[in-house]
């Protein structure tokens, strides 16, 4: 995929996302209110979080699974200190999620075991130490201090709450990353050619860690959220978290096998979940179409974009095949 | 040489690959300044030497000593950080990544990469080996093979490396762009670094190598002097010895043709090819990596579109379109990647034996364990596979008889015609002679042989008729026992310097 071909790829991308924005538009005001769009933006702030996480261990060649138990495990943690106040309970939180990610990211690098695999054993085990820490129940803020997770709703700026905002700093900071630095691109190279990357001299535990650093601390960062903006956090809370992010990234572009899509993507694959999601939603349909509706979208997504690449491979192979040499 | 020259001594240098010895107490060593070609016919062990110098691969034994210190190398990074950076036949570009990003991948010299600033970087690298139109920020997937391996080299530039290593790196190239390399290998020598340049091509070696080490089976040679040789000394050196016999005697060939090509193009060819094959008659196509000999049996076989002509069998017009065609036609067709496509690993010989005939054992829907065991048994007999191995996996096999295995299990279809792309690739000399000798009986039976090699006696003593090729063409068709080795080498190696009349 060429560079002409990488921006029509977004491009066909953005503007279904607009036609499914434009088709709920019509129907439902507050899609173009300053407190829907408000509320639009706030409910994507979990799912968009973690799937950078996901996405950039997709880039990677690599998958985490563990992402939702770690959100869980990273919700007991953050309210169980919340006493140490807000900010430090939630930065405590990232730190103990990055931590874990990275030593994730290191067994996978050292032992070079299927990080599917390996991400399995840990999203069953993550659970549990959910469990453990949570005594097997909802932990919650202490009521006197309920009030102090406020502001992560009240309007910033416009649109912007300070959780969504945050959203779009983690957007635009991993995007800068993933793009112009070298780190960054050792991630791409993994993922687009492993043995290729290797033998171009990039050390592979580099990547590796921060790749899966970078999804753990992403995981801790929205399970830690989400849980101080609720109040409360359950052991078993965000079960489905994988699933969505999984999709957001499928539908933003980003290549099961690695390699290729790009944080713009990610974003596109959000919203035009989301604006369907909060559509169906706010129209009062039952719950099952939600679902019917996403799965459906990304198997879509999925075929079309699968077509394409078949013509475009077919057309490559025919015009080298034709060239001399 | 004098040891205070010396930037890299290896000392004892052994590897195996399972039960085939590549490597066998080799010395080898190389001075500050020079430029060594390593010369050697396929297998006979100098891609191993520079890869585990390259730290793709480990050495079983022996000693790496760079610039006087003891070095373990054990990866490229490592490799890269004691000074050796090194281009190979496999390519280690990655797709999805820019030019400029390819360039710089595995070097810690910048940690911030925009566009503009890697543009800077690699730029003059880039003009050096004459890619100085193409825009840095391309992904270098969209780049030919040819313009990936001068990438390659532009990335070689930027290293800074004490020790070049340039593994036949003209092999997908055209002339002008061989031109540019060459000026490249003669700037990087005249800075003071050293350069291991491994070729098939005996006119660079002249061109452009102060010396030449020779390799054959494993050995290494005393580099000699290039001014102290020429062509047809180098050649000398490099044949050595034949092996007389090691090869099965001839049949004489009188059958029907059962294959006709017209005017086949193909994926990898430059020109249409045209031959009949006989009932019995085997056919070796002779060519180094990239000639296109391979590609004409891939056509054939239905692995690779058919672009143009006409292939017949047995006088009826052949559409093979994929592999299934292919073999529902009775063509057998054995890959040269014996470990992806010929065998199943982890299955053991009764299925291994059985699997393209299936039909053939199966009653009712149903697999006849007693008509599995009948055909692969038969088939084990035939090519003296002990018939106590059947049990164990094909993947415990030696290389030889994994080879007869992926030979075998196609006479269970009953095939008209057999293509094999190196048939020893990987096989201890021993077992070679046997596998000669299989595929002759198999000729002999009525079977039309073609195979692909680019170990030149092979071709000579199994091919009855022998079709060389060069750069996606056919060079010419010719009886083998009027072939001289020389002629042979030079087609597949230069033949620009038959065709401007030098002695052929």
């Amino acid at each position: 995929m060429n560079r002409r071909e990488a921006a029509i790829d977004l491009g066909v991308r953005a503007a279904f996302m607009a036609l499914v924005y434009l088709a709920f538009a019509l129907q439902l005001p507050n899609y173009y209110t300053v407190h829907g769009i408000a509320a639009l933006l706030d409910g994507a702030v979990l799912i968009g979080t973690v799937s950078i996480g996901v996405g950039i261990t997709m880039l990677a060649g690599e998958f985490d699974l563990s992402v939702g138990s770690l959100a869980a495990v990273t919700g007991v943690v953050v309210i169980k200190m919340v006493g140490i106040g807000i900010i430090p309970s939630l930065i405590v939180g990232v730190l103990f999620a990055a931590a874990i990610g990275a030593l994730q990211g290191l067994i996978i690098g050292v032992l070079g075991i299927n990080s599917l695999v390996f991400t399995i054993g840990s999203l069953i085990g993550l659970r549990g130490v959910a469990l453990i820490l949570s005594h097997e129940n909802s932990v919650t803020i202490p009521i006197d201090q309920l009030s102090d997770t406020d502001f992560f709703t009240t309007p910033l700026l416009g649109v912007f709450s300070p959780l969504s905002a945050g959203m779009v700093i983690v957007f635009v900071v991993a995007g800068l990353f993933l793009r112009f630095t070298r780190w960054g691109r050792e991630i791409y190279a993994i993922g687009g050619g492993r043995t290729e990357a290797k033998a171009a001299g990039v050390p592979l535990l580099r990547p590796m860690i921060i790749a899966f650093t970078c999804s753990g601390a992403l995981a801790g960062l929205g399970g830690a959220v989400l849980s101080l903006r609720l109040g409360s956090a359950t052991p078993l809370g965000f079960d489905t978290l994988l699933l969505s992010a999984a999709t957001t990234c499928l539908m933003g572009g980003i290549a099961l096998e690695g390699g290729r899509g790009s944080v713009v993507g990610i974003a596109i694959g959000l919203f035009t979940l989301r604006f369907l999601v909060t559509g169906v939603a706010s129209l009062g349909a039952p719950y099952y179409v939600q679902n019917l509706a996403a799965g459906g979208l990304l198997i879509v997504v999925v075929v079309v974009q699968l077509l394409a690449t078949r013509h475009r491979q077919r057309r490559a192979r025919m015009t080298l095949a034709l060239q001399p040499g | 040489m004098q040891s205070d020259g010396a930037v890299l001594r290896m000392r004892g240098i052994s590897k195996r690959y399972g039960s085939v010895t590549a490597l066998q107490g080799v010395d080898f060593s190389l001075a500050a300044g020079e430029v060594m070609a390593l010369l050697g016919e396929n297998g006979a062990g100098k891609s191993t030497l520079v890869k585990i110098l390259a730290g793709l691969e480990r050495a079983d034994a022996g000693t790496i000593e760079i610039g006087g210190v003891l070095r373990r190398l054990r990866s490229p990074s490592q490799s890269l950080h004691a000074g050796v950076a090194y281009v190979t036949q496999e390519l280690s570009i990655v797709a999805p990544l820019s030019v400029a990003e390819n360039i710089c991948l595995g070097s810690d010299r910048h940690a911030l990469w925009s566009r503009r600033r890697l543009d800077r970087v690699v730029r003059r690298h880039l003009d050096l080996v004459g890619l100085g139109d193409i825009d840095s920020a391309t992904p270098a997937g969209d780049l030919s093979v040819a313009q990936q391996q001068l990438v390659e080299i532009a990335r070689l530039l930027s290293r800074n490396a004490r020790i070049l290593i340039l593994d036949e790196p003209t092999a997908a190239l055209s002339d002008a762009e061989i031109e540019k390399v060459k000026a490249v290998v003669r700037t990087l020598a005249a800075e003071g670094r050293s350069i291991i340049y491994v070729t098939h091509r005996l006119g660079e070696v002249f061109e452009i190598a102060d010396r030449v080490t020779i390799f054959r089976n494993g050995h290494s040679f005393a580099p000699m002097e290039v001014k102290s040789l020429d062509v047809d000394r180098l050649i000398e050196h490099l044949l050595g010895r034949r092996l007389e016999q090691m090869f099965p005697e001839r049949g004489s060939i009188s059958g029907p043709v059962v294959l006709a090509l017209r005017d086949v193009t193909a994926p990898g060819l430059r020109e249409p090819v045209s031959f009949d094959l006989h009932k019995g008659e085997i056919l070796g196509l002779a060519g180094q990596l990239g000639s296109g000999a391979a590609a004409v049996v891939r056509a054939i076989a239905g692995v690779t579109p058919r672009l143009g002509g006409t292939i017949a069998l047995h006088g009826r017009p052949l559409d093979a379109r994929s592999v299934r065609n292919a073999i529902a036609a009775g063509i057998a067709y054995c890959s040269d990647d014996r470990k992806r496509d010929g065998i199943f690993a982890v299955r053991n010989l009764f299925e291994n034996f059985t699997s393209p005939a299936l039909p053939r054992i199966t009653v009712g829907g149903v697999l006849s364990r007693g008509r599995e065991v009948k055909l692969a048994s038969d088939l084990a007999a035939f090519f003296e596979v002990a018939r106590d191995r059947l049990g164990s996996h094909a993947g415990k096999l030696s290389g030889g008889n994994q080879q007869k295995v992926a030979l075998g299990k196609w006479l269970g279809i009953e095939p008209s015609l057999l293509l094999v792309e190196e048939p020893t690739r990987g096989v201890d000399v021993g077992a070679r002679a046997e596998i000669y000798r299989h595929m002759r009986g198999l000729a002999n039976q009525g079977l039309a042989v073609v195979f692909v090699s680019s170990d030149n006696q092979e071709v000579l003593g199994l091919a009855d008729t022998v079709a060389t090729f060069f750069r996606g063409r056919l060079v010419r068709i010719t009886a083998a026992e009027h072939l001289k080795p020389e002629e042979l080498l030079r087609d597949v190696t230069h033949p620009e310097a038959v065709a401007a009349g030098g002695p052929a």
